[in-house]
């Protein structure tokens, strides 16, 4: 292969890398930074997948996500992103209480709930239920392996179980109380 | 909720639309592409050699300032504030133009700029405010008659020099202009378009188009996460990238000031890198960036001019205007390598003040050696650069 052919075919194999991920990478990054930083990350997140094109794996999309937690580690200072994810979990239950649908509704009560978990927690939970990931790249993302993966899964579930048995308590347009510690952390 | 009901069901349907990008925020995979990538991973970057900003993490076709609080502390022999860029600026200043002794090679006209930088008086301030415009070439149209489109962004950055400010970063779409005369009479021969959508590339399933809009924006501003800073850099909010690696403002104030130290000292900042190697042309882009986008003192920038006169490869090219017409002298550094084309990067400097003014980016063909004349492909300009003690700004409607 000649360098203008490696060349052209690093630029088609980016180009599909991006079209396909760029926004699953986003959605990723608004769950743990809030939109106000998504743009960001899914840039910085792309240059190093381009930068490092030659070695992204297959699928691509659990290392994808892994840079974009990197980038989200190592780039922010907590408070910041804290404050924007904050931000982030008021506007989707702003986004649900706006609707009265009942489905809606319960939109709005399963989003309270994700806000009451940890962090770790949420993470488990979305990349499965809203980025798509098999458990397999799920644990990849986290960090550990498949079997430690599905554990902490299902203590995740339970929380969020319980978290929703909680919310049932409460009225329905009531205030959503946010942890404090997304503040102060 | 149904207790029966399987959790992971409810939570997949809750699912906010906010996860997913707006379809008209969808970045230009080019953009990445600009940048350059080692060449131990494959060969070297796509189509232009232009990187800048998006290492900053912010929008990569970025740059500019409209009118408004800008200062230039270079330039004019001003000890200040000098007021705003167009008529009162070093270089669209007919007072300050001595034609007599103008520069004949690269290097005589480096080492005039680094003494001129040098003289610069400035001595820091609270923010550094650096405002530039960002133009890239398009080619668009019907496929009959295709013309060329220049598209174009501003940037304002507001950089807290202290540990207590915020910095702010501004961003715009200028429009889309025509780029010569005969575009613009193909343009409306295609009826006036003030949007164009490219194909998504071909061979690559779910591609989406990509879509230009030709019309002015308002700014949008950005507080502190314009310039995030990295694991490991301390001392300052604002990071920059320098010589393959970020660097934080601390940090910056340490760059050498004498020529030879300084580029040991970018050397082995290259050398480190994973994403740059030590190249002459590293040299002359770690020299831009000096020169062009850091808060660093005259002395710094002063030196980075004196180092560049000795690396090899760098060229004069005289005379030149830049894209608002402003007069100068430009060197440039080119090589071969953007998909078997020549690229050269071209520095443009007020030789009488030592400010750069812009740096464009070139296509010199693709034959054996690169084409004495070749065409434009995008350009930054620097519309003001210096420090000043007041505060940021808001956005401009």
């Amino acid at each position: 292969m000649t360098e203008a052919e490696a060349e052209a075919d690093a630029s088609r194999r980016f180009i599909a890398l991006y079209d396909a991920h760029h926004a699953q990478v986003y959605a990723y990054a608004v769950g743990r930074a809030g939109r106000q930083l998504a743009d960001d990350v899914v840039s910085d997140t792309f240059l190093v997948a381009w930068r490092k094109l030659a070695t992204v794996p297959a699928p691509p999309l659990p290392w994808l996500l892994g840079v974009a937690g990197n980038v989200l580690r190592e780039r922010y200072r907590d408070e910041v992103r804290q404050a924007s994810l904050v931000a982030e979990l008021r506007a989707w239950a702003d986004e649900a209480a706006a609707d009265v649908a009942d489905e809606v509704t319960e939109r709005g009560t399963v989003l309270t709930a994700l806000a009451r978990l940890s962090e770790d927690d949420r993470e488990l939970l979305t990349l499965v239920a809203w980025h798509g990931l098999s458990a397999r790249e799920a644990a990849r993302v986290v960090g550990c392996s498949t079997a430690t993966y599905f554990v902490r899964l299902h203590r995740a579930r339970k929380r969020l179980q319980e978290a929703l048995a909680g919310a049932d308590q409460v009225a329905r347009r009531s205030p959503i109380a946010f942890p404090v510690e997304e503040y102060s952390k | 909720m149904s207790p029966r009901r399987d959790v992971m069901k409810a939570l997949a349907d809750a699912r906010p639309a906010r996860l997913d990008p707006d379809l008209n925020n969808r970045r230009d995979p080019y953009a990445f592409m600009a940048h350059p990538q080692p060449t131990t991973a494959l060969a070297r970057a796509v189509r232009r050699p232009t990187r800048r900003l998006v290492l900053a993490g912010v929008v990569p076709t970025v740059a500019v300032v409209a009118a408004g609080a800008v200062f230039l502390t270079v330039g004019a022999g001003g000890t200040g504030p000098a007021g705003a860029l167009g008529a009162g600026s070093p270089a669209a200043d007919p007072t300050t133009v001595t034609t007599a002794s103008a520069p004949r090679t690269a290097r005589d006209l480096l080492l005039v700029a680094a003494e001129r930088s040098a003289a610069d008086p400035a001595t820091g301030g609270r923010y550094w405010v650096l405002g530039q415009e960002h133009g890239e070439l398009r080619e668009v149209g019907p496929a009959n008659r295709r013309y060329q489109i220049m598209e174009r962004h501003g940037l304002r950055l507001w950089d807290a020099m202290t540990s207590g400010g915020r910095s702010v970063a501004f961003f715009r779409d200028l429009g889309v202009v025509p780029f010569t005369a005969e575009d613009r009479a193909a343009w409306q021969a295609d009826g006036s378009p003030t949007q164009w959508i490219l194909p998504a590339p071909r061979d690559i399933p779910n591609a989406e188009p990509i879509i230009i809009s030709g019309t002015p924006g308002p700014e949008t501003a950005r507080w502190d996460s314009a310039r995030p800073t990295p694991k490991g850099v301390k001392g300052s909010k604002a990071a920059y990238d320098l010589a393959g690696g970020a660097i934080s403002l601390a940090d910056l104030a340490t760059v050498p000031t004498e020529p030879a130290a300084l580029k040991a000292w970018l050397l082995k900042r290259l050398k480190a890198s994973e994403v740059q190697e030590a190249t002459n042309y590293s040299l002359f882009w770690s020299a831009r960036t000096l020169i062009f986008d850091l808060p660093v003192s005259p002395q710094v920038r002063a030196a980075a001019y004196r180092m560049l006169a000795d690396v090899p490869g760098v060229t004069s090219l005289g005379e030149v205007t830049d894209q608002r017409g402003r007069a100068g002298m430009a060197v440039g550094f080119a090589r071969k390598g953007d998909g078997g084309h020549w690229s050269q990067a071209r520095l443009i400097i007020d030789p009488h003040t030592g400010q750069a003014l812009a740096s464009e980016s070139w296509d010199l063909g693709s034959g054996r050696a690169p084409k004495a004349s070749g065409t434009l492909l995008s350009y930054d300009l620097v519309v003001s650069a210096g420090f000043t003690n007041d505060n940021p700004p808001t956005a401009q409607k």
